[in-house]
């Protein structure tokens, strides 16, 4: 063959492979409203910069006729490219061929593509879209699921990982997504769960859609398991796109500083009710003072009484870490407890600014919490807060009582900024409550216990609801006017840029998981 | 903003006006574990049983054989006393926390 004629073959052979699993599969692909694997990851990433690996890969199994089955690529796709000029490694599940089951060589082309992540210190972005295990490769494709797994670990803290389920992810699939940084779901295309609709079906005899048992709309209010929900691909494309763009590209990195931009105009001091009984969304503070009023929440729909989420401030990636009055009245709960501090250990790892604003009344109350282990979910926010040693600023905006005032974000736990509003209410308990305890004697002595009581909460709200007791004993460093909140904020960070902790060495600290 | 309609949720420190989510709505109330009462702890088929109502039983004292996740399991009973009800029949398939036994 002379050289034009290889390169035509080289093409040929690539056009096959391009193909998939063939016309009619895609075509029932496009039918479930999805795109092809390969239209995704040209979707995902910036114009022309999709590089693809291990194209010409094939499978070696002879068992139950599999040697004369010829899998394109064998059901994945492997490459890197850019998305807004920063590198990221990419793979996408074919669900177009044999339904993108995993066999050994699909999963060692993940494997291959983890590991040029993890050695060029790049995002990787995982786009699964599979019915599972490849049953006829038997063990070798469970090895396959626990080489991924095993890289998922490692690079944890290492690179951003993200996962974007595009199909169904069952079984054993699951885990990878898992141990992941952020989980991308998409409402009616993403279904996710360890045993499906037809397993419980059979075993327990209830009867449950894939829909209902692990949907989109379930994991992102429900179970907790993804972050960001969607309800196209390409809208998941673009939260994807706007996430790399706030992530640094690994740890030893810092986010990309953007030309800095203000907030859009509006009045902070009027958006907290003045009654700490008052609802209020915690986002418009946010939004009043990140750059452009451009905040992208995580997790917006699960325990939405704990708002986080990622804006920026001069130019700079910083995390929120936000009580929500709006929602359960802001309290910390099991599954709030959980968010925060997953939340806070990923900025932590990745030298982004944890800023948090505080609003609660403190844990909530309940049966139901203290079974679910309370106890042990909520210590994940005291040992998120005090491990993390990136520059923390914490915000007293209203309500900062008992254990709730200790765990988000306090001195104690090392914040290095707290500021107060004047409005706060640094106390042990709210005023109602403690009022009734600590004159318990006088209310029921009193000849009308009502009034009595009335009028000694008044007495404890006038002497302890402030920010002005935490204020003598320095535990917060200034209590400021609510307009100069995004100034203390920025000065902050930038007194904070060059800091250092040192720690006691140890292998690893042994947060309550 | 118009006036939204709030929900009323009560901590240690007062009364707040709110909304409830969804997993806040679905909580069940607490209910205490009657002991003896035996219940299925996850779906599964009764194999065998042993007894009959009105027999006598000791703590201890194999009542049924309840295979659950491919395993066979033995019920044993959780008190010294009579057998009140037998709630199963054999090879029935039953949900979980269904109560199959009931000693007094």
């Amino acid at each position: 063959m002379s050289e034009d004629k290889k390169v035509l073959d080289l093409k040929q052979r690539m056009e096959k492979i391009y193909r998939g699993g063939g016309t009619k599969a895609v075509e029932k692909q496009k039918a479930m409203g999805k795109l092809t694997a390969r239209e995704r990851i040209i979707a995902l990433l910036d114009k022309d910069t999709f590089q693809e690996y291990d194209i010409f890969v094939k499978h070696d199994n002879t068992d139950f006729g599999m040697q004369d089955k010829e899998l394109p690529g064998d059901g994945v796709i492997i490459g890197t490219g850019t998305i807004l000029g920063q590198p990221v490694a990419v793979y996408a599940q074919d669900f177009t061929v044999a339904g993108g089951s995993l066999g050994f060589m699909h999963a060692r082309k993940i494997s291959k593509i983890m590991d040029y992540a993890l050695n060029m210190h790049i995002p990787i972005i995982g786009i699964n879209d599979s019915g599972g295990a490849r049953i006829q490769e038997g063990v070798n494709a469970l090895a396959g699921y626990g080489e991924i797994f095993y890289r998922n670990t490692i690079s944890s803290g290492v690179i951003p990982q993200l996962s974007v389920i595009l199909g169904p992810c069952a079984g054993g699939a699951v885990y990878s997504p898992a141990l992941t940084d952020f989980v991308f779901v998409v409402d009616q295309i993403s279904k996710m769960f360890i045993t499906g609709p037809e397993v419980i079906k059979t075993v327990l005899g209830e009867e449950i859609s894939a829909e209902e048992l692990g949907g989109a709309r379930v994991h992102s209010e429900v179970s907790g398991n993804a972050h960001f929900f969607s309800t196209s691909e390409e809208e998941c494309f673009a939260q994807i796109r706007r996430l790399i763009s706030l992530l640094p590209a690994n740890n030893e990195a810092r986010p990309l500083p953007v030309v800095p931009s203000k907030p859009k105009k509006c009045d902070i001091s009027k958006i907290v009710p003045a009654d700490p009984s008052e609802p209020y969304d915690v986002r418009d503070v946010i939004r009043a003072i990140v750059d452009d009023s451009a905040f992208m929440e995580v997790m917006e729909l699960f325990a939405a009484n704990m708002v986080v989420g990622f804006g920026r401030i001069n130019g700079q990636t910083v995390g929120f870490v936000c009580n929500q009055p709006l929602v359960l009245a802001g309290v910390l709960d099991c599954d709030s407890s959980d968010k925060a501090a997953r939340f806070i250990r990923f900025c932590d790892s990745f030298n982004i600014p944890i800023i948090t604003l505080e609003d609660l009344p403190g844990y909530l109350p309940g049966i139901d919490q203290e079974h679910a282990g309370v106890i042990r979910h909520g210590a994940k926010v005291l040992y998120a807060y005090s491990e993390s040693t990136v520059p923390k600023v914490t915000i007293i905006l209203r309500k900062a009582y008992g254990g709730g005032y200790i765990a988000m974000g306090s001195r104690h736990l090392r914040s290095d900024f707290v500021f107060a509003w004047p409005q706060a209410e640094i106390a042990v308990m709210g005023a109602e409550g403690a009022a009734n305890i600590i004159f318990k004697k006088d209310i029921s002595e009193a000849e009308n216990p009502a009034e009595m009581r009335k009028l000694k909460i008044q007495e404890y709200r006038d002497k302890f609801a402030n920010p002005y007791v935490a204020a003598a004993k320095g535990y917060i460093d200034a209590v400021i006017d609510p307009k100069d909140t995004r100034e203390f904020i920025e000065r902050s960070l930038e007194i904070a840029k060059n800091k250092t902790v040192s720690r006691p060495n140890k292998k690893h600290g042994l947060p309550p998981f | 903003m118009t006036q939204k309609k709030y929900d009323t949720i009560r901590t240690v420190s007062g009364e707040y006006r709110t909304t409830l989510n969804r997993t806040y709505r679905a909580r069940k109330p607490w209910q205490p574990l009657n002991p003896n009462q035996v219940r299925s702890f996850m779906p599964g088929t009764v194999e065998v049983i042993d007894v009959k109502v009105g027999q006598s039983v000791k703590e201890g004292q194999r009542l049924l054989v309840f295979r659950a996740m491919k395993m066979n399991n033995n019920i044993l009973s959780p008190a010294t006393g009579k057998v009140k009800a037998i709630n199963v029949t054999q090879g029935e398939n039953i949900a979980k926390n269904h109560i199959m036994v009931e000693i007094e």
